[in-house]
């Protein structure tokens, strides 16, 4: 980490990253909206059933199609992230930093220390409190960072909070494909996707080469 | 050359002795344990910093009630007399520390005292009485050397700060902090060094020494960030006790670390702030960097690697890798056509998940060179064919079979990782 990589999120990446997420809605919302949703500075919550692991896909590659400069700090209570999986699924696994804290309460006070310094962090955590979802929050506009909290949770709680950008459900659906519902959006709409993850079961044209993934609207609320 | 002074000190209940020698540093850079009940302080060139060696002692009886010293030229001689009494040459021979074997047969012929020993010739006390008597007493005598483990000698980067009363209040002791902080990173900044490691030691008066460590990242001569670091781990670790007389901040390990002009093109982040923070709020082991090892075993494909050490390039593997690999492959029970074909169903922790689609075999074996032969265990039993599937909900796992099938015991079915 030399600390002179010249840090943060370029518009240009974040033009396409919103083409990459929202390139079927970005023709609706106007584009400050769009950049709201997904630029840099905000946090992104992200729940997926037990026992699946699709959200941590959806963060690898939101990560991955932003810039590249910036390092990513992973952070798990019970840390099993498999640096040859992020690799393999599109994230440079030489960005990533991983940490392993305590209980719930230290991953999150963990991640707000990244986000505050100004790198990306994806934290996995059980309870999530409306006070440290604006702590987060608040974290990544001051470091100017873009943050993933990662929850097994039903899709609404009790304790659901408008500070975070956005919360996703994340759950795979059949055929390689994972369907994205947008629960909450600041200055958004929600709304339901269905897109393709990288392909377990086709061989690759080249080893290397990045595919460009296929994004398609299923249904859209309003 | 002028001679040097030891001072030896003798407790009555010492405690640990290790501790008291570390305390005792406040008076003078070299002491050492000196088991069963004592301390050596080399007090050369020191003792006029507490109103010379009458001074000095008063100082350490007036922290160590009950406890004995004197002070000699050598160490044997500052032992006897801390010890047994005044005058050298009246001492008895047990202050030379001398075995009681010796001493009860040098008492036979009438040898009591030191200055009687001094008189015996030396070759023949050498022939009558070994090697020790002799030694033990041109030792105490300045003429012959004697080994004396010194602990570490503090750093030379160091800053201390004596204070006339002793301190409690957190903010004071911040503040100290603070200021050590700023004076130790002038004089890094002026030899162009950047510390990697630092110790903060809070002298108590009621001689214990508890301490705070810091490691960095990268080195580091910021002496905001290294005020925080300290003070954020001063509230958790400190116990000021009866008060903390002295606090001295070393830098342990430095290395080059070039003036760098910041803020001049704009912000440039830098990522050690945060890296320092976590590193002394987390430990050292419970932040890493994955760098790939040749291993085609999963486990062993990532080893952590400390976050100072450089970024590893990583490829992109060939065969598809979970995003989450379980810490232990979970069992799970499949059913599958033999031989070698995917399961059509398995059962993980009570649930049962039909497979929609699968691929594989991808056949990794153990690296059997390094393992002795064993007959009742052939290698083929230690075979794993990774097959990544997935259900009708569409979820994807990574999931293997352990042995092959017609093998010395039947097939194991394992869950290893979560596909994202």
């Amino acid at each position: 980490m030399s600390g002179h990589d010249s840090a943060g999120f370029d518009s240009a990446s974040i033009l396409v990253f919103v083409h990459f997420m929202f390139s079927k809605i970005s023709q609706k919302l106007p584009s400050s909206s769009a950049v709201t949703l997904c630029g840099p500075n905000v946090v992104h919550e992200l729940r997926a059933p037990a026992g699946t692991a699709a959200h941590v896909g959806f963060a690898v590659r939101m990560l991955g199609a932003l810039g590249p400069q910036v390092p990513v700090l992973w952070i798990s209570a019970s840390p099993d992230w498999y640096a040859p999986g992020l690799a393999w699924a599109g994230l440079d696994p030489a960005r990533c930093l991983f940490a392993q804290a305590a209980d719930d309460a230290a991953c999150l006070g963990t991640l707000e220390v990244g986000l505050r310094g100004g790198m990306a962090g994806v934290a996995e955590c059980g309870a999530l409190s409306r006070l440290a979802a604006k702590r987060l929050a608040l974290a990544a506009k001051t470091g100017g960072s873009v943050g993933f909290l990662l929850r097994h949770a039903p899709a609404f709680t009790r304790e659901d909070s408008t500070a975070f950008a956005t919360r996703w459900m994340v759950s795979p659906a059949p055929g390689g494909m994972v369907r994205a519902e947008l629960l909450y959006a600041k200055g958004g709409q929600p709304g339901e996707y269905l897109f393709k993850t990288v392909d377990l079961f086709e061989t690759r044209e080249e080893p290397n080469g990045v595919t460009p993934p296929a994004l398609t609207v299923l249904r859209q609320a309003g | 050359m002028a001679s040097r002074r030891l001072l030896s000190l003798c407790c009555a209940k010492p405690g640990d002795l290790n501790a008291l020698a570390l305390w005792c540093q406040r008076f003078t850079p070299l002491t050492a344990p000196d088991p069963p009940d004592g301390v050596f302080l080399d007090i050369t060139g020191c003792a006029h910093l507490f109103g010379g060696e009458a001074g000095l002692m008063a100082a350490l009886a007036m922290r160590l009630p009950g406890a004995r010293m004197a002070i000699a030229d050598t160490a044997a001689a500052a032992w006897g007399l801390a010890r047994y009494g005044d005058e050298l040459m009246s001492l008895p021979l047990a202050a030379l520390r001398l075995p009681p074997e010796t001493v009860a047969r040098l008492r036979k012929i009438g040898v009591r005292q030191i200055g009687e020993l001094a008189r015996l010739p030396r070759a023949g006390l050498v022939a009558g009485y070994g090697r020790e008597p002799a030694l033990r007493l041109a030792q105490a005598l300045g003429e012959a050397p004697e080994v004396i483990r010194f602990m570490s000698a503090p750093p030379s980067w160091q800053q201390a700060e004596h204070y006339a009363e002793p301190m409690f209040a957190p903010a004071q002791l911040q503040a100290a902090l603070n200021r050590l902080a700023e004076k130790l990173c002038v004089r890094l900044a002026d030899a162009t060094l950047g510390a990697l490691s630092l110790t903060a030691r809070f002298y108590r008066i009621d001689r214990a020494c508890p301490e705070i460590s810091l490691g960095f990242a990268t080195p580091c001569r910021d002496e905001l960030q290294i005020g925080r670091l300290l003070c954020e781990k001063l509230a958790q670790e400190i116990d000021p006790g009866f008060g903390i007389e002295t606090i001295a901040l070393a830098a342990g390990a430095v290395e080059f670390l070039a003036p760098v002009q910041r803020d001049i093109a704009g912000d440039i982040t830098d990522y050690a702030v945060p890296l320092n923070r976590l590193l002394n709020r987390l430990g050292s082991a419970k932040i890493w960097r994955a760098v790939p090892h040749q291993s085609h075993i999963p486990e062993y494909a990532a080893e952590p690697a400390p976050v100072t050490q450089k970024p590893v390039p990583w490829a992109t593997p060939p065969h598809p890798r979970p995003v989450r690999l379980l810490a232990r492959p979970q069992p799970i029970t499949a059913i599958a056509p033999v031989p070698d074909d995917p399961p059509v169903q398995f059962t993980w922790a009570g649930q049962v998940h039909r497979v929609r689609q699968a691929t594989g075999p991808e056949r990794i074996g153990r690296d059997w060179w390094v393992y002795p032969y064993d007959p009742t265990r052939p290698e083929a039993e230690k075979i794993r064919d990774y097959y990544a599937v997935e259900d009708a909900q569409g979820a994807r796992f990574w999931l293997f079979r352990a042995g092959v099938h017609g093998g010395a015991a039947p097939v194991r079915w394992y869950l290893h990782g979560l596909f994202g």
